[in-house]
């Protein structure tokens, strides 16, 4: 027994000290543009331009290669402008004066010397979604995710969504009155989660919402008149979105926009990290809406209304 | 012309019916009484040959006797009968002795006769007690592991039992334990087969050259056939090792088996509680944090009774579950997080040898496979869940099967049957208190499989042997229904005694498709049925092989083919099946891919001898093709390892002490890296590194090789029991062979703190399984 006790007493040695960890060099594929943009209606036409970098070793964030670079707009296959850098943000190329228009296509080349030109799907911005009404149900109900949070249900009446547009998108935000010393300081996004009522579940029923249920194919619904409806919670919790604080919400903003199916795509992405959990998962192709590069410039046509929360 | 044929074979076979007289019976151990398969039968001076079946049955028709016979299978004294005429007729018990000494070669069978010659292609049948001495993890016997030292064949992961045949994955085998599949065949997230070695009597791989009596799956059987129970007397055996205790009893039910039959009982259980218990203590003192445990067990049970009419019925049952599970308590609430799965079959078979050249199989069978993952927290002051999920998928099937094996004359065998299986898939279940809408609870589906088969084996001439089938498969599933055409062909030639050159061609249908994420044969892989979405995969396989025998000891085998595949299906890019609720299984694959695989394999075998042991080499590649993935190009399979080395050998020094090593060697296998970095400042504004990928299976990760070693001493004890004390370590100079790869990245700043410049990414293979001794000490009572 005295030696089996040595044996184990070894081994425990032996093991804890041969666990070691080898660098490995993935191979780059050499440096690509990335290019994001939401190009909406009415809205000056701007883009944000960055670059990749080795997946590897040290990476040190350089912009200088923005000076260099040229950001082309061409609407319905012309060319417009190159657009300028923005004086605020280096990444950021817009146009002086163009502006995104209902019915036009849109597509951006990005150029470098030392970059392959990068271009980006063309998009074409889809006619708006007229908002009836917005309303909050008088029954009490309860946030199915925090019962706890005070909860109030919105209906949201559309009318007249056009023929062509594939894809609903709603952006409910919660936002609260800045004041100081009774002066209105402006706004104050408060963050408070906003649960569709529908069940997502894209294959048993396509017509099911998509993406934390914010995403609707118009395809299911009657175009001339249709109803949704949310869960909103009236007070930012734990699981507030990012960028939004603590707070009772004031109003909400609701922006129902008509968006295309590259949108929806673009959306569903995620990035991932190896770790040893990873074995177990599949391993995504970074979703690109840009030839030659990553990222994606969408169109987006929103329609906003505003609904004031009362105690 | 084919009418002429027809006849012709007719009035062959019954002219040969007519002047021959049959000799049938069994082959049973003298020790044991176990009955044994693919014992050699050899007769008319080595010019005729046959073999028992799983039943260890045999049946063979001489002419002009007196008639020399001989038995003789590795590990076994060889056995010479000489029958006159008037000894033939009933049923004859022919015993083996098994030899003391497996590489002794008085094994070895007569003059001529040859290990190789006569195996059909692509069949690997290897002794247990041989498979039983290969260095394997943590000293754990494991047949499976170590049949992935033979060419052709591999593991999917290091340490792992998923195994890989010829370019196939895990699931392309079918696993079969006393005629019932088997899904998932890994206990320890793989690390450990859930084969109980001394439950296992015979096991039988075919990578290539399929009888049409199996069917089901594109790349291989394993046929595995447990253990009966010993008929003479009561036996016990015990063993301690450093994952798990096992232990074996088995004996006959009364007195002698022939009366009263026999029972077997084989169970294991981890060790690893044991080991894990300071953490419980931990946690249980320190009244927080963490406990880890896992629990992990098998159990085979086996009965049987013989008849006056020599039928025999048969009953056996597997169960086995592995629990993984992880306790907290941060003070104010208890958490938990628990991991199962495990595999039930059981069958009940009746057989019988109706005449001497007539062998009835019955089975009626049962196999479950279920898979669960239950998290929950639990508030410490309400002792009320305040949230939990409940995820199950479930497998069962139910199989009825029948068969006739028809020994007419000494030229040949027809072997015929049939089977209906039901299967019932559930592949998700979920219930949960978070009311957040899900894609739950999927209609269980239900379908049915009917096949029936006929198969040829025919030995014309002494220097050709045929074997030739037909199966067909019908698959029944949500009003869609397919139909599987399998025809199989097997030609072997012998130009000399020792030269054997083979020809195979076998057509699979596989109704069930598994999405393994990981390849390495983990619980978390789903099966999912055929459906009118996902039509069932289909493969052609062509091959070659020749074999030749130098003397007695040495065994050459050189062999190729070509295999193709189509309709299959993968996980859908980026898809995991458990962390995506909200999508239905069948629109996260990719279908309708398309592959080929294609190599050539070498393998030198010295069976006898004090040094005994074999090489093996493959050179193989395995491509896919799917129209949603890499734009529709070929790429590499995950599974794509181009040189496999394989080098394993045991040296018996003396009568207590027995060596054995292995050296493994292979090239990388493909995986998705990423290609580049960004920022996610742009889109997200949040300035965490975004890895981009472009290609599936786009890097290949580095070699791997390591040499096992291990070392049995016996000893008979005072008491006249064997024991036995085992040594080893794995991976002996701790080559840092890569498990996984892990990225970490740590952000650079500038001159202040707040001036965020980059970052610094790192990705390290890391060796999960380094220099590891092992011991293990084992028992049989006597």
């Amino acid at each position: 027994m005295k030696y089996v006790s040595y044996l184990f007493l070894i081994m425990a040695v032996c093991c804890s000290s041969c666990q070691k960890e080898i660098d490995v060099r993935f191979p780059f594929e050499g440096t690509r543009f990335l290019v994001f943009g939401v190009l909406e209606s009415d809205q000056i036409i701007q883009v944000k331009v960055d670059k990749t970098y080795p997946p590897n070793g040290e990476v040190l964030f350089s912009d200088s290669f923005l000076d260099s670079t040229v950001v082309s707009l061409y609407e319905d296959g012309n060319f417009v402008e190159a657009l300028a850098q923005s004086p605020s943000d280096k990444h950021v190329f817009q146009s002086k004066e163009k502006r995104a228009k209902v019915g036009r296509s849109y597509e951006i080349k990005v150029e470098n010397p030392h970059i392959p030109q990068a271009t980006s799907r063309l998009e074409t911005l889809l006619e708006g979604i007229k908002i009836d009404s917005v309303w909050f149900d008088p029954k009490p109900v309860l946030s199915p995710l925090n019962p706890r949070i005070p909860t109030k249900m919105i209906h949201i009446s559309l009318s007249g969504i056009p023929p062509d547009v594939p894809v609903i998108f709603f952006e409910l935000l919660g936002f609260k009155n800045k004041e100081l010393g009774g002066i209105p300081m402006g706004r104050e996004r408060v963050g408070g989660n906003i649960i569709s009522t529908e069940e997502y579940d894209e294959l048993e029923n396509p017509c099911k919402p998509h993406a934390a249920g914010l995403f609707f194919k118009t395809s299911c619904y009657k175009r001339d008149h249709v109803v949704f409806s949310f869960y909103a919670e009236l007070q930012g919790g734990i699981q507030t979105s990012p960028n939004a604080g603590m707070g009772e919400v004031e109003y909400f903003e609701i922006k129902v926009s008509s968006v295309n199916n590259s949108f929806l795509e673009f959306y569903q992405n995620t990035d991932s990290i190896m770790d040893f959990f990873s074995i177990m998962d599949g391993i995504k192709p970074t979703n690109t809406a840009i030839i030659n590069g990553y990222g994606a410039v969408l169109t987006k046509n929103a329609t906003v209304a505003n609904l004031k929360y009362r105690k | 012309m084919r009418r002429n044929l027809f006849i012709l074979s007719v009035a062959y076979f019954i002219y040969s019916h007519a002047f021959s007289q049959t000799l049938s019976g069994f082959v049973v151990d003298s020790k044991t009484g176990e009955k044994l398969p693919n014992v050699n039968i050899t007769f008319y001076a080595g010019k005729v040959n046959a073999s028992t079946n799983n039943y260890g049955f045999y049946s063979i028709s001489l002419e002009n006797c007196p008639c020399e016979v001989i038995f003789s299978m590795v590990g076994y004294q060889k056995n010479t009968v000489t029958f006159k005429n008037s000894d033939l007729g009933g049923l004859k018990y022919i015993e083996l002795e098994s030899s003391s000494n497996l590489l002794d070669e008085v094994t070895v069978s007569s003059p001529g006769e040859s290990y190789s010659k006569y195996k059909p292609i692509g069949l690997i049948s290897i002794p247990v007690e041989r498979l039983k001495k290969v260095p394997t993890l943590f000293g754990e016997e494991d047949i499976l592991k170590a049949m992935t030292l033979l060419p052709g064949i591999t593991n999917a992961t290091e340490g792992t039992s998923g195994v890989l045949v010829r370019g196939g994955s895990p699931d392309q085998n079918l696993i079969l334990l006393d005629e019932t599949p088997v899904y998932n065949v890994t206990h320890l997230f793989g690390f450990v087969s859930v084969f109980n070695p001394d439950a296992i009597k015979d096991i039988k791989l075919y990578k290539a050259g399929f009888p049409a009596r199996y069917s089901g799956r594109l790349s291989s059987v394993i046929d595995i056939t447990s253990k009966e129970g010993n008929t003479k007397k009561t036996a016990k055996e015990l063993t301690v090792g450093l994952i798990n205790s096992r232990f074996l009893l088995e004996g006959p039910l009364k007195n002698k088996a022939k009366d009263g039959g026999t029972f077997l009982a084989a169970g294991r259980l981890t060790n690893l509680s044991l080991l894990l218990l300071p953490s419980y203590l931990s946690y249980k003192f320190d009244k927080g944090g963490q406990y880890l445990n896992y629990n992990l067990y098998d159990l085979n049970l086996k009965w049987s009774k013989t008849f006056k009419n020599n039928g025999q019925l048969l009953f056996n049952t597997y169960t086995g579950n592995d629990v993984w599970f992880v306790k907290s308590n941060n003070g104010q609430s208890f958490g938990k997080y628990r991991v199962n799965w495990g595999n039930v079959t059981s069958s009940l078979r009746y057989i019988q040898p109706v005449t001497q050249k007539i062998f009835l199989k019955n089975t009626l069978a049962y196999s479950r496979y279920g898979y669960g993952i239950k998290t929950s927290i639990t508030e410490k002051k309400t002792s009320e869940s305040s949230s939990f999920v409940d995820y199950k998928a479930l497998l069962n099937d139910v199989l009825l099967k029948s068969s006739v094996e028809y020994y007419p004359n000494r030229f040949g065998e027809i072997f015929l049957g049939g089977e209906l299986t039901s299967h019932t898939y559930k592949p998700v279940n979920i219930k949960s208190s978070n009311p957040m809408p899900i894609a739950d609870n999927f209609q269980r589906v239900r379908a049915f499989e009917k096949g029936a088969y006929i198969e040829l084996n025919a030995r014309p001439v002494g220097w050709l042997a045929i074997n030739s089938g037909f199966r067909g498969a019908f698959f029944t599933v949500q009003d869609t229904s397919y139909f599987s055409p399998e025809p199989r062909l097997s030609v072997s030639f012998f130009p000399t005694k020792s030269t054997g050159l083979k020809f195979g061609y076998s057509k699979m249908g596989q109704f069930l498709h598994l999405l393994n994420s990981s390849s390495g044969g983990l619980p978390n892989d789903l099966w999912i049925p055929a459906t009118s979405k996902l039509p069932f995969g289909k493969s052609t396989q062509k091959s070659l092989a020749i074999t030749q025998d130098f003397g007695k000891m040495y065994g050459l085998e050189l062999g190729a083919y070509y295999k193709t595949y189509s309709d299959l299906v993968d996980y859908g890019i980026g898809q995991n099946f458990i962390m995506d609720f909200e999508t239905n299984y069948e629109d996260q694959v990719e279908r309708g891919g398309i592959g080929k695989s294609y190599g050539f394999e070498f393998l030198l075998d010295k069976r006898y001898g004090e040094l005994s042991g074999w090489i093996s080499y493959s050179y193989a590649k395995n491509l896919r093709n799917f129209a949603g993935i890499n734009d529709g190009q070929w790429y590499y399979a995950n599974h794509d390892r181009r040189h496999i080395i394989n080098i394993t050998s045991s040296y018996k020094l003396n009568e207590r002490v027995d060596l054995a090593a292995n050296w493994v060697y292979q090239s990388g296998s493909p995986i998705t890296v990423p290609v580049a970095v960004t920022t996610s400042l742009l889109i997200t504004g949040n300035r965490h590194p975004e890895f981009l990928y472009r290609e599936r299976n786009n890097f290949r990760t580095p070699s791997y090789h390591r040499l096992d070693i291990n070392a049995n001493f016996t000893k008979e004890t005072k008491r006249n029991n064997l024991r036995v004390f085992s040594v080893g370590v794995y991976n002996v100079y701790n080559h840092n062979n890569s498990f996984f790869l892990k990225t970490n990245y740590q952000p650079i700043f500038g001159n202040s703190r707040s001036e965020f410049i980059g970052w610094n990414i790192k990705t390290t293979k890391n060796n999960f399984l380094p220099f590891l001794p092992y011991i293990s000490y084992s028992v049989k009572f006597k």
